[in-house]
């Protein structure tokens, strides 16, 4: 390694100048971007329930590719196995927080901001129609029993933990193991 | 006819000692190397014994090799391994691998120990330590753990080639008075039916061209070991420092430039011969589609004869050079497997073609007679051959598939050697015996005189007679071998480091 390949060194620079390129427009993007907006009192009221539904249970993708609610958070009955044991379960959040307070944290700006979130909906923040049709779903679901899922969801990884174990140690039954051990120790007990 | 050239070789077990001094040469040269520390692409192992890897000769549990599918109608050859499905299914959980502990765990000795030690009223110890992580071991394994232990209750018993000898025979073979054993030096046998190169999922094995050398493409192995499970004789290894598979590569480098490869030109026992074979390649798929029991007489067959003006009319047709023809009429490989067929290949039911061929062992020497004081030589061994301490059973199942004749030819043609030398230098058998002896083994003494020539007083020429190499001069032809100069070389992105 002492001497350095020839069509390396000739490339250097052209390598050199295009990641300077890269960094000046490729990032320019992020820096220039706005921060969000809080929904306005007048479109929190025009939220629809069925699209927050949609939105926070991931069927119905963000507008700026942030990560569904659900994968934090549970909601009521949301599902078979619930929604993620991260974040705060959102059932009755609309009894603890107003609509600003609510709208605050989706946007991360003003208010109230989410030590979690802020860092993940900076980079992909939610419109203002996505953030009232969410308020909109959280305030109707007020009320729902709420259900912790987590056994449910343990007791299903084990099962299937160990019934792969149980199929993949079937399939590979007659691999290749301990040969020369199991014959010395086989040896060394017949000798006594 | 499609005529190949095939660099072949012969190890006459007869002469092996056992010194290990080949395995030593080709580790200091090759495999001398982090994560090739427990390779041995040369390794010398005593049969009857469990060899390298532990029981490498089992292929019920490793699935080396090919076999012939069960049909009665135009059976076809399969991998032992797995078919191509399989190899997909398994390509990230390879199913007949060699765990480390079948070979063995490398290790070195924390040397420091003795020198930093504090002062006590002990001597310092260098405790053994793992070459793989570096932590103190117990060491429980080795290359050649069972080296010399033909005996063995632990080791010899287990010898997979035993397994289907009766009782009795077995019990025979390990009272103290029949006791044997004897070397079996292994490399890896360049077959012509290769099966790494069949199981390599990336195709990154190959057979060269001109000398049949088979190597892994060290750019294109992907590391997913199928050639390890395939081969039969376990002659691929792992490398886990690079992820790379790596084998024997018959010292090309050295072949190329006109000298032996290391294991062969430093034999001490000189019981290595190298040479050119040239082959129908055409009936390659015939050869390997008999019973076991004529393997090696369909491989002999393949073999064509160097001298016969038709066979080099098709090779030249065939482009193999004319120094490389000139060097098969003179190969001494050719003489053992063909002329003589003293030679046979090792484990040929395992249906790779393997075109490394060994002499069986002829132990004891000879069976010597008390009269008035003085030893004589039996000459009636034809009757006793049987009986012989080295039973042929074994032998024939080490080298030619369970076919007793081939084996007993060999040992008449060996026997008739030397009471013919015995009759010519020491005089104490009569010429009718020599002559009796010589007749019953087929030959006459022309070729009594060759192969003890061969086999006793060869010069290093006349052991190894190596093909003129080409590659250089074609590739300066086309690239400037200046080109490149004050770079890495060719391939390697790494400098080959030595020593921990």
């Amino acid at each position: 390694m002492n001497t350095r390949s020839g069509t390396f060194a000739k490339r250097r620079p052209l390598a050199v100048i295009s990641t300077l390129v890269f960094l000046l427009f490729g990032c320019a993007p992020i820096a220039q971007q706005e921060p969000p907006q809080p929904a306005s009192v007048q479109a929190i009221a025009e939220g629809n329930i069925e699209n927050g539904r949609k939105l926070f249970m991931g069927y119905a993708h963000f507008e700026n590719e942030g990560p569904p609610c659900m994968g934090c958070h549970n909601l009521g009955e949301n599902g078979i196995l619930g929604g993620g044991a991260l974040g705060p379960d959102l059932t009755n959040v609309s009894s603890e927080r107003n609509d600003i307070e609510l709208a605050s944290v989706l946007s991360n700006n003003r208010w109230t901001k989410s030590p979690v979130m802020e860092p993940i909906y900076t980079q992909h923040p939610l419109t203002e129609k996505e953030q009232a049709d969410l308020i909109a779903f959280m305030k109707s679901s007020a009320g729902e029993p709420q259900e912790d899922k987590e056994l449910l969801v343990l007791g299903i990884s084990i099962l299937a933990t160990i019934g792969a174990a149980i199929v993949l140690g079937f399939i590979y039954r007659n691999r290749l193991r301990r040969i020369r051990a199991t014959m010395v120790e086989e040896a060394e007990k017949e000798l006594l | 006819m499609k005529v190949k050239s095939q660099v072949s070789m012969v190890f006459h077990l007869d002469k092996c000692i056992g010194c290990h001094t080949c395995s030593i040469a080709c580790k200091n040269i090759w495999t001398d190397r982090p994560g090739a520390e427990y390779m041995w692409w040369n390794n010398v192992e005593t049969k009857p014994g469990v060899g390298f890897p532990t029981q490498w000769e089992d292929q019920e549990k490793y699935h080396g090799g090919w076999e012939l599918e069960d049909k009665p109608k135009n059976p076809q050859l399969k991998l032992k391994l797995q078919n191509r499905l399989q190899t997909f299914a398994n390509l990230f959980s390879n199913p007949a691998m060699p765990t480390m502990d079948d070979y063995y765990e490398p290790w070195t000795y924390n040397y420091n120990d003795l020198f930093n030690s504090p002062l006590g009223p002990d001597q310092p110890t260098a405790r053994p330590i793992s070459r793989v992580d570096g932590n103190p071991i117990d060491i429980k394994a080795g290359p050649n753990w069972d080296d010399d232990l033909g005996g063995s209750n632990i080791y010899a018993v287990k010898d997979p080639l035993l397994a289907d000898m009766n009782p009795e025979d077995r019990q025979r073979l390990f009272s103290i008075e029949q006791l044997f054993y004897f070397y079996m030096p292994r490399i890896c046998n360049h077959c012509l039916n290769a099966a790494c190169v069949g199981a390599c999922p990336s195709g990154a094995i190959y057979k060269r061209a001109e000398d049949g050398v088979v190597l892994i493409n060290q750019d294109k192995c992907r590391g997913w070991r199928m050639c390890v499970s395939a081969c039969p004789y376990k002659k691929t290894y792992y490398n886990w420092s690079t992820g790379k598979s790596e084998k024997c590569i018959l010292c090309y480098p050295r072949l190329e430039t006109g000298q032996a490869p290391a294991c062969f030109h430093s034999c001490v026992g000189r019981i290595r011969y190298l040479g050119v074979l040239l082959y129908d390649a055409d009936q390659i798929p015939d050869a390997l589609k008999v019973p076991d029991e004529q393997l090696v007489e369909r491989q002999r067959e393949m073999i064509l004869d160097p001298f016969d003006p038709k066979v080099v009319a098709a090779a030249k047709e065939s482009g193999v050079p004319d120094g490389v023809i000139a060097a098969a009429q003179n190969s001494p490989v050719y003489r053992y497997v063909k002329e003589w067929e003293l030679a046979l290949p090792l484990h040929p039911e395992y249906r790779t073609l393997p075109m490394l061929f060994y002499v069986p062992p002829l132990l004891p020497v000879l069976n010597a007679t008390q009269e008035n004081g003085t030893q004589r030589v039996e000459t009636d061994l034809f009757s006793s051959l049987e009986k012989a301490r080295v039973p042929v059973r074994y032998m024939s199942r080490t080298l030619s598939a369970g076919n007793d004749e081939l084996v007993i030819k060999a040992y008449r043609k060996m026997i008739a050697v030397r009471i013919y030398k015995r009759h010519e230098t020491v005089g104490d058998v009569t010429a009718e015996e020599a002559k009796a002896a010589l007749e019953k083994a087929g030959m006459g003494a022309e070729e009594a005189e060759a192969i003890y020539r061969l086999t006793s007083i060869p010069t290093y020429q006349e052991r190894f007679v190596i093909p003129p190499y080409s590659r250089e001069g074609d590739i300066e032809e086309v690239y400037d071998p200046q080109q490149r100069k004050a770079e890495t070389g060719f391939g390697r992105r790494q400098a080959p480091q030595r020593g921990l």
